[in-house]
């Protein structure tokens, strides 16, 4: 039996490193239609022939498009992504620091998220058809249906300008006092939560909802079972299978959704950085910046399926 | 063989209607519809709707607050908030449209592919669409957008590209459990070519699954329209568009919440209509719901499907 859990672990790693060599190959090519000499873009109008050869050469932009994807490969497996010309500085130092910002996001508001949908999935399964599960369903399609960057903008008119009891932007570093972190965590990671909290609400109602017409619930209840034990030993284990395959995707998503709640609460995280490298033209950040985000999805989607393996034995038998 | 084609548009008929008597029998699912009707209409002819020219400035009325002359007010230039509404209208449900019919028509025709060629073709084509998926789809057409740049169609494009894996997903395992019926089998021995099989059999069962998924894109297709220009990345100002009027309201957010708190209720009214006709679509188009409503029965499944 672990064998095989071992077997599909194995295969899974090694499926998510020909998809992350694939992301690589597929956003350097890409890269490669951006009209216009990168330099050049980024110089801006007034830069000199000169300057724009200089800086080509030095950023090897004058090399066969092959030789310069191989270097960026050789250089990821040293941790070397270049120097950003706009920043200053070394790209992976950037990206490393900002990357542990928006994740520090984007747990806690998974975390959040899972637990209030499960929840709030188990009591709408439970009252079905009455008042609780339509507000909890009518709450959900809400939640789904929202711009994330308008609920933001409600929160802080709410909480921050009306109420004036919570930030409305910045970030503090949890070093810096683990209260203050959290308090400036509490807007962006409820912005964050909702369109999952609303996805796994649902998901976890549906699933409950079918796990409950199954024989072995029929079993467990003319057993005599406590109501409490039937819930979560028999119908709630087995419902989270389908609420963990939609896990990697929405997980996916979160850190998608940073780029918009970065921007929002002003959090100096790795979306907030793909936004100014946008704006900026400075390609090379906004390349490594992809390739970061995609390296993070696969790692939790891995997380997801091996997750899903060992909660389902179906799976690893497969 | 005049018969049996009689016979099919007969069959064809009645699945339509049952498709449309359990859509129309959730009330939500008739609201839902008659709103996006309305809405689609409003900005259609937006110029004959609109109280206002939504791009002339009147910088003697900015910002002014709700009124009847003004039902939402003005924006900083003066410009009627309503009719930039009606007008901004036109961008969501085009790059809606646009974007869904592109992601559907180019994921299902590679999904076709993949599933029919098998080997090395599927395992290229469907790697390819892992690594897509493995890029969150704001950051996609974020990345999409900033190579292609700015404006209605790059928006489209980039959008439409980032929803292409997973119809190419769906269809891909429609192809393969419809590629081993018994009327595939039959077709070839009837001496039907790959691509006449693909076609004529294969093709036509993977339709209903992907509508649904369309349907449902519609709202995140929106949303992720609204997101970019928002972000100032998307729709070029000053045309008109939900998410870049609630970007400029954002800055006068403390003296006149209205300006960017309306084009937002929009933009949710519009993607919780699209994801509530999907769902209904999704339960209606349910095979194991298919042949079940007799007349006697029709109430208790419509219910049971609800």
């Amino acid at each position: 039996m672990k064998n095989k859990l071992l077997k599909m672990i194995i295969k899974r790693i090694v499926q998510s490193i020909i998809v992350v060599f694939v992301v690589t190959l597929m956003v350097f090519l890409l890269m490669q239609l951006v009209p216009g000499d990168p330099i050049a873009n980024f110089l801006g109008a007034n830069a000199t022939q000169e300057q724009i050869e200089h800086y080509t050469k030095i950023f090897g932009y004058d090399q066969p498009v092959l030789i310069q994807y191989a270097k960026w490969i050789q250089g990821l497996f040293h941790g070397e992504m270049g120097r950003s010309v706009a920043l200053q500085k070394e790209i992976s130092e950037v990206i490393f620091q900002r990357l542990g910002v928006t994740m520090s996001i984007v747990f806690p508001a998974f975390i959040l998220a899972v637990v209030l949908a499960i929840i709030l999935g188990i009591v709408a399964a439970l009252n079905r058809g009455t008042i609780i599960d339509s507000a909890i369903s009518f709450f959900a399609n809400i939640g789904m249906s929202m711009p994330m960057f308008w609920f933001g903008m409600i929160l802080i008119l709410t909480f921050g300008l009306k109420l004036g009891i919570l930030p409305t932007s910045g970030y503090v570093a949890p070093k810096d006092g683990i209260g203050n972190w959290l308090l400036h965590l509490i807007l962006p990671m409820t912005v964050l939560a909702m369109g999952p909290l609303a996805q796994f609400t649902r998901q976890t109602r549906s699933s409950m909802l079918e796990v409950i017409r199954q024989d072995y619930v029929t079993t467990a209840r003319a057993k005599g079972l406590k109501q409490k034990t039937i819930i979560f030993r028999h119908q709630l284990r087995n419902a989270l299978i389908p609420i963990i395959t939609i896990m990697g995707v929405q997980l996916g998503g979160m850190i998608g959704g940073t780029v918009l709640v970065e921007s929002i609460f002003v959090v100096p995280g790795l979306g907030s950085l793909m936004i100014s490298s946008i704006q900026g033209k400075d390609f090379m950040v906004v390349e490594n910046g992809v390739f970061i985000i995609a390296v993070a999805v696969a790692v939790c989607n891995l997380i997801v399926d091996i997750l899903y393996g060992i909660i389902d034995p179906r799976i690893r038998n497969d | 063989m005049q018969e049996k084609e009689k016979r099919r548009i007969k069959l064809k008929k009645i699945s339509n209607s049952r498709v449309a008597r359990v859509l129309l029998a959730r009330k939500s699912v008739v609201a839902c519809l008659i709103i996006l009707a309305v809405m689609l209409i409003a900005s259609v002819f937006a110029p004959f709707v609109a109280p206002y020219d939504p791009y002339k400035q009147d910088l003697v009325n900015m910002l002014k607050p709700m009124s009847f002359e003004h039902i939402f007010g003005t924006d900083s230039m003066g410009r009627d908030v309503l009719s930039r509404i009606i007008y901004g209208g036109r961008v969501s449900f085009t790059v809606g449209v646009v974007s869904v019919l592109l992601a559907g028509s180019v994921g299902m025709m590679l999904g076709l592919i993949a599933g029919m060629a098998g080997g090395i073709v599927d395992a290229v084509i469907m790697r390819i669409m892992d690594a897509m998926m493995s890029i969150p789809m704001i950051i996609m057409s974020l990345f999409l957008g900033s190579i292609f740049g700015k404006g209605l169609g790059n928006i489209c494009l980039a959008i439409g590209i980032s929803m292409i894996p997973s119809y190419a997903r769906v269809t891909r395992g429609q192809v393969l459990t419809v590629r081993e019926m018994d009327y595939v089998t039959a077709g070839t021995l009837c001496g039907a070519s790959k691509i006449k099989n693909t076609i004529s059999h294969i093709l036509p069962n993977c339709v209903s699954s992907n509508i649904v998924l369309m349907t449902m894109n519609l709202g995140s297709a929106i949303l992720n329209e609204a997101a970019l220009s928002f972000l100032g990345m998307g729709i070029n100002p000053p045309t008109a568009s939900w998410g870049g009027m609630v970007n400029d309201g954002y800055k006068f957010m403390s003296s006149n919440p209205v300006i960017a708190i309306a084009p937002g209720i929009f933009i949710m009214v519009v993607v919780l209509c699209f994801n509530m006709v999907g769902d209904a679509l999704r339960d209606a188009l349910d095979p194991k719901l298919r042949g079940t409503l007799g007349k006697g029965k029709k109430k208790k499944i419509i219910k049971q499907a609800i």
